[in-house]
């Protein structure tokens, strides 16, 4: 893979830190690239470090040692404000337990990065509108989170994440809270997402991953060969 | 007026407990010691109310900023600044104090003298001979407050309200986004 086909690249990347006097290593020296677009799906048991890595190709934590670099940035020497700008610009993030705003409205939560990102205001409302009728959720600008079923407030937060249209969407279990009709939902958007941007995706669901281009396995804070 | 002494005790020998008898100068220092003691134990109850409002003000915003610890990590997660974070809650903290100001004055304004009336009555009069009770109760007391004092509570709660807010913020902020999403 080329440097200029190459969105992540991940160099002997780990994170420990100690707890109740143990060093515990959630990520052990992880080495990856990922492409500039396609969905990569990262599966493993529970507390194998999966979503602490997501979390360090997001700019989110840093590691303890190894080099993190996204989109042509090495981000272990960032500043917390860089890190900032670089998550605004880069990354879109997609929570399982969505974490939209609660007193704000779906136009309003999509628009909010765009917000940050000092986009003119008769931009960001009609991007978030076209971003939200794309996912469906176009007689919804007006709803607060309370107002939406789960599936459409993952569809609302994946809207969220479009805003800015950054080059790289990381998903945290986005269907961890969804029953299967709506998760199946969620699958099919991410993986269209996927044709014009890389979308890495934590997940336990299977069919999720049978879906990823990629597939990591991580046990015990290591790549599995598969 | 030099026998005023003895006219007093030929008086009060006449009619006995019933009254008190009181020269015009006596009953003078009467209503002046009475004026000042309620003034003093109205401003020592206003000096209470607004340290207590102080205290309240301060734990609610705090409490209220932590309560709101995931929502700024998620904010700062999707690009918020530090900086745009606090002076966002912080806006919405002083905003809240003076609504809530300004809700508390009008149900001062319609209930303040329904309710200050009796608690001064009920505060004084078993202090005082039962004969001076009907005098205390005739007694009205005003819900007038003065530009100076409304613009001292005023400035004291928007004080509370940003200390309070601002010791929640430099708590959650200055952590990474994922801590304070987990922060509790």
């Amino acid at each position: 893979m080329s440097e200029k086909e190459t969105l992540i690249e991940l160099k002997d990347v780990a994170k420990h830190y100690k707890k109740g006097g143990e060093v515990v290593k959630a990520v052990d020296g992880i080495n990856q690239k990922i492409p500039t677009t396609g969905m990569v799906a990262i599966v493993g048991p529970s507390g194998s470090g999966k979503s602490t890595l997501l979390h360090m190709i997001g700019a989110m934590d840093r590691p303890t040692r190894g080099e993190v670099r996204v989109a042509g940035r090495v981000l272990n020497g960032l500043a917390e404000k860089d890190l900032t700008r670089f998550r605004r610009a880069t990354v879109g993030f997609v929570f399982q337990t969505f974490n939209l705003i609660p007193n704000l409205t779906a136009l309003e939560n999509v628009s909010l990065p765009m917000e940050f990102n000092n986009v003119p205001k008769d931009e960001r409302l009609q991007r978030a509108k076209s971003l939200l009728e794309r996912l469906g959720l176009g007689k919804r600008f007006k709803h607060r989170p309370n107002e939406l079923s789960g599936g459409e407030m993952q569809r609302g937060a994946i809207a969220r994440a479009l805003a800015n249209d950054p080059p790289l969407i990381l998903a945290d279990e986005p269907t961890g809270n969804l029953d299967s009709q709506a998760g199946q939902m969620i699958y099919e958007l991410l993986k269209e997402i996927s044709k014009e941007r890389t979308v890495v995706v934590v997940t336990h669901a299977e069919a999720l991953a049978q879906l990823a281009d990629k597939v990591l396995h991580i046990r015990d804070g290591r790549l599995q060969m598969t | 007026m030099d026998n005023v002494a003895s006219v007093t005790k030929k008086l009060q020998e006449v009619v006995g407990d019933v009254a008190d008898i009181q020269a015009p100068k006596g009953a003078a220092v009467f209503t002046a010691t009475t004026s000042r003691t309620v003034t003093r134990l109205a401003v020592a109850g206003a000096t209470l109310a607004a340290f207590l409002m102080t205290i309240v003000i301060f734990f609610v915003t705090l409490m209220q900023v932590r309560e709101r610890a995931r929502e700024i990590g998620t904010l700062k997660a999707i690009g918020a600044s530090d900086g745009g974070v606090t002076v966002e809650v912080l806006t919405e903290a002083i905003a809240l104090t003076i609504l809530g100001g300004l809700v508390a004055l009008i149900f001062f304004k319609i209930l303040g003298e329904t309710i200050t009336g009796p608690v001064f009555t009920f505060g004084i009069t078993p202090f005082l001979p039962s004969h001076y009770q009907p005098l205390v109760q005739s007694l009205s007391v005003s819900n007038e407050i003065s530009a100076s004092g409304l613009g001292g509570l005023v400035l004291i709660a928007f004080v509370a309200s940003v200390v309070g807010s601002a010791y929640g913020l430099w708590q959650v902020v200055r952590l990474s986004p994922l801590e304070a999403m987990k922060h509790e």
